[in-house]
């Protein structure tokens, strides 16, 4: 019959789509989360290659002609931003800040969703007084007030010197280490949502039929399963740790001086403001450019990663 | 119900207690700490090893760590001994009992009787310069030359009915203090020097006439076996801690050394009232109506134009935003001729300025519309924030609710639209809100800290920026806890008000 035919030729001609392929297709209908990445690549590529891009050295004192320090020059060609009080080229020093900040942010987020998403595993998968002891402690760390703690913790810790790392680097360890600390909550609670829901499906009851143990229960079956919601989260969050690190830098407890950071840059520009103004627009809008691409982006995939909301 | 606020008060005291100790332990345990300023001086102004042990025993941070705690959580002035932290070095005084007699407490092993003696600390070096002309010393030590003496303790103008110990090395009048050699003279007009070393300890007499000291310098002590009053009165220091349970503070380290961290505190708190109240009040009136009109109309012009300015608001750095306020309306204002606002402070320095605003609305420096004027800029940044997030809600909540039941049933039943959503939606979708609100609680106390700074206005949220900073930790330990409590006050209101506007709610 010709509607058999007809039937048979089109399933012949249709691929499979692989999941990908899906989410990819539903992703590019959000246009702002687009040019969002797109925005995103470039920003992260100026930033990862700032050693080939960035014309001086972000740490240099730049000289004049006559050999005099080139101080709080105005933009030009060969500086496009400008230079700052002591002949720093802004625009290099700002490519630097955002590989630190991106850096922070990058491993932080990494670090607190995966630790986070292996807590709340386990707390959902098992139960009973572990999951009691692990909610707790998750309330009791969702109790203390966020922003002056971390002000606290950096400001007892900025001093110390981790061994075998250069100086300069301790600090933006040990700020992405807070951070860390004080991050894997909001994580480790969706992913024993998650987990919970998944613990009596059937595939679960399967896996273990076939004598996987609960930790490969966990690893192979119930991690991968909660993943959409983890990336969504993890995509969100990086714009909140960037907003966090350059606050704390801001007031000048995050990464400190000299090693520029989005946050740091705004608040060494901050006294030269009446002189100065542009150079603290742009740190600042570096910040909310980045933050409000990966929200855009998060919010995009969140769409599209959910698998009820098919076509 | 009681027995659930029963449990969660016991929980939130459990909660208050353990995030002390743990910031109590973390901000002490530090390296660095508030003496690490005055280590890193000039190698002619470092101070001696004994006067940081001083410094250390003035701070009270000489002690095991639990103590400190414990001297912070509930005091030091029931341990019985009179300690008073009022400033540097160790004075001594006989402690009394009833009879005018020094208490003596009986070894129960050696039948050894030990004297009791009152302690007193302070701030001052105890510079022999301060001994006063004309009073009898005894002094024990050694002798180092022809009348001359190193003084290992003076006893200042003994009881007169006192036998003279044996073990003195000398005695005599203050003749005259240069330094640290003090020259006294004996009944017989026999002159002798003793110099007086940093580790000398001092006894005041429990008599009377000792002149009154200059605030801070120098305390007479005598008679003071239980007045602290006296000794505050005297000193200008605060002494005993009486623990933060009792809501005593302590008194601060570096930003005030001295003054009571509640004074600071209040000091500030008038200021942060003002800002945080105004944000809150005016997010609120501008927010709600709008989360309702984007939610009603959703997919609207409108609500694009609500979300889109909610999503912006959210991803702005606060202070950023504050930075290019400032430079908008006061740097920019200022530039173009036009009335520019104050980029910081709480009120006028000196007579405004032609140009600006207040000069425009001829305001007189520190009137009330001179602090409005102050907030304008801090709050407009606090409340973009408030606005972001509170705007979303109150629009996610209205959509939740129009989607019920029972406002399909209110539509069907006929009722006009305006009705529907006023009587029925609105209450509903208020209830969200609530939480947020009373979660201010902590915030309207503890103020902005990222908005205090950027405007560099006087608020409790700076002032702990500042403790913070000086490693002023009994400042920042108060902040901290004050929040902690609020927190957690905030959060059982939270769900008890939950269950007061939503019935459906009930407690296990």
């Amino acid at each position: 019959m010709a509607v058999a035919e007809l039937d048979r030729e089109t399933l012949a001609s249709l691929k499979e789509e692989s999941y990908l392929t899906i989410v990819w297709h539903r992703f590019r209908r959000h246009k702002l989360a687009v040019i969002s990445s797109v925005v995103l690549v470039i920003i992260i590529l100026a930033c990862a290659l700032a050693p080939v891009i960035a014309p001086y050295d972000p740490t240099q004192s730049l000289k004049d002609a006559s050999g005099s320090i080139l101080k709080n020059a105005p933009p030009s060609l060969q500086n496009i931003m400008g230079t700052d009080a002591i002949g720093r080229d802004v625009f290099s020093r700002l490519l630097y800040a955002g590989r630190i900040s991106l850096m922070v942010a990058f491993v932080v987020t990494l670090c607190a969703e995966t630790f986070g998403a292996i807590v709340g595993a386990v707390s959902g998968y098992f139960g009973g007084y572990l999951d009691d002891l692990i909610q707790r402690i998750i309330e009791f760390m969702l109790t203390l007030p966020l922003l002056p703690l971390l002000l606290a913790f950096s400001a007892l810790l900025r001093g110390i010197q981790i061994p075998f790392l250069p100086p300069e680097w301790s600090s933006a360890v040990i700020i992405a280490g807070i951070l860390i600390v004080f991050g894997w909550m909001g994580p480790a609670r969706l992913m024993r949502g998650m987990v919970l829901s998944l613990r009596n499906q059937d595939f679960t009851e399967a896996a273990r039929a076939m004598g996987l143990g609960n930790f490969g229960i966990i690893l192979r079956h119930m991690i991968p399963n909660a993943m959409a919601p983890i990336i969504v989260s993890a995509t969100l969050d990086l714009g909140g740790v960037i907003i966090l690190e350059s606050a704390l830098s801001f007031l000048g407890f995050g990464i400190q001086p000299p090693v520029p950071t989005w946050g740091n840059m705004l608040a060494e520009y901050q006294s030269d403001m009446w002189t100065q103004p542009a150079k603290v627009f742009y740190p600042g809008l570096a910040i909310f450019v980045v933050n409000l691409a990966f929200n855009y982006m998060g919010d995009a995939l969140r769409d599209a990663l959910d698998p009820r909301l098919k076509r | 119900m009681t027995n659930y606020l029963i449990r969660r008060f016991f929980q939130m005291i459990i909660v208050v207690l353990l995030s002390t100790v743990a910031i109590y332990v973390l901000l002490n345990i530090a390296p660095g700490g508030p003496l690490s300023g005055i280590k890193l001086g000039s190698l002619k102004n470092r101070p001696s090893e004994a006067d940081m042990a001083r410094l250390e025993a003035y701070l009270g941070i000489n002690k095991p760590i639990f103590l400190r705690y414990l001297t912070w959580l509930i005091g030091d002035d029931w341990l019985g001994a009179d300690w008073v932290y009022v400033g540097l070095g160790n004075y001594r005084y006989p402690k009394l009992g009833s009879d005018g007699q020094q208490l003596v407490t009986n070894d129960p092993n050696t039948g050894e009787q030990e004297p009791q003696w009152n302690y007193a600390r302070f701030w001052t070096d105890p510079s022999p310069a301060l001994l006063p002309t004309g009073y009898t010393l005894w002094i024990w030590g050694e002798k180092t030359g022809t009348r001359e003496f190193t003084a290992d303790h003076i006893q200042v103008k003994p009881p007169i009915t006192e036998a003279r110990p044996k073990d003195l090395v000398a005695f005599g009048k203050v003749v005259s203090v240069v330094a640290d050699m003090v020259t006294i003279e004996d009944a017989g007009g026999v002159k002798s020097t003793v110099t007086v070393g940093q580790s000398t300890t001092y006894t005041f007499p429990t008599g009377e006439g000792l002149p009154r000291p200059e605030n801070g310098t120098w305390l007479n002590i005598s008679g003071l076996t239980s007045s602290y009053g006296l000794l505050k009165q005297y000193s200008g220091f605060h002494n005993t801690n009486r623990g933060i349970l009792r809501l005593d503070f302590g008194w601060s380290w570096k930003l005030a050394v001295g003054q009571p961290v509640v004074d600071l505190i209040k000091s500030r708190l008038g200021n942060t009232l003002i800002l945080m109240i105004t944000a809150t009040v005016v997010s609120l009136i501008i927010a709600i109506p709008i989360g309702i009109y984007s939610g009603v109309h959703q997919y609207s012009g409108t609500d694009y134009a609500v979300t889109t300015f909610a999503f912006f608001g959210s991803a702005m750095p606060v202070f950023w935003f504050g930075l290019m306020l400032i430079l908008l309306f006061s740097y920019g204002f200022k530039q173009w001729g036009l009335p520019y606002m104050p980029s910081g402070g709480t009120v006028l320095v000196r007579e405004a300025q032609p140009g600006t605003l207040e000069a425009l609305l001829n305001i007189s420096k520190g009137s009330f519309i001179d602090r409005l004027v102050h907030i304008i800029l801090p709050s407009i940044m606090l409340s973009l924030l408030y606005l972001a997030g509170w705007s979303r809600y109150m629009r996610s909540s209205m959509l939740e609710v129009l989607r019920q039941d029972y406002v399909r049933t209110a539509r069907a039943k006929g009722l006009i639209e305006r009705v529907v959503i006023i009587k029925h939606a609105l209450r509903n979708a208020l209830i969200p809100i609530i939480t947020i609100v009373v979660f201010q609680l902590p915030g309207i106390f503890g103020g902005a800290i990222l908005t205090e700074t950027v405007f560099s206005y006087p608020g409790v949220g700076r002032l702990y920026f500042e403790a913070l900073s000086a490693s002023d930790w009994p400042v920042a330990m108060a902040y901290l806890f004050i929040q902690a409590v609020l927190v957690v006050i905030a959060t059982l209101l939270g769900d008890v008000l939950y269950t007061v506007v939503d019935p459906r709610i009930r407690f296990k």
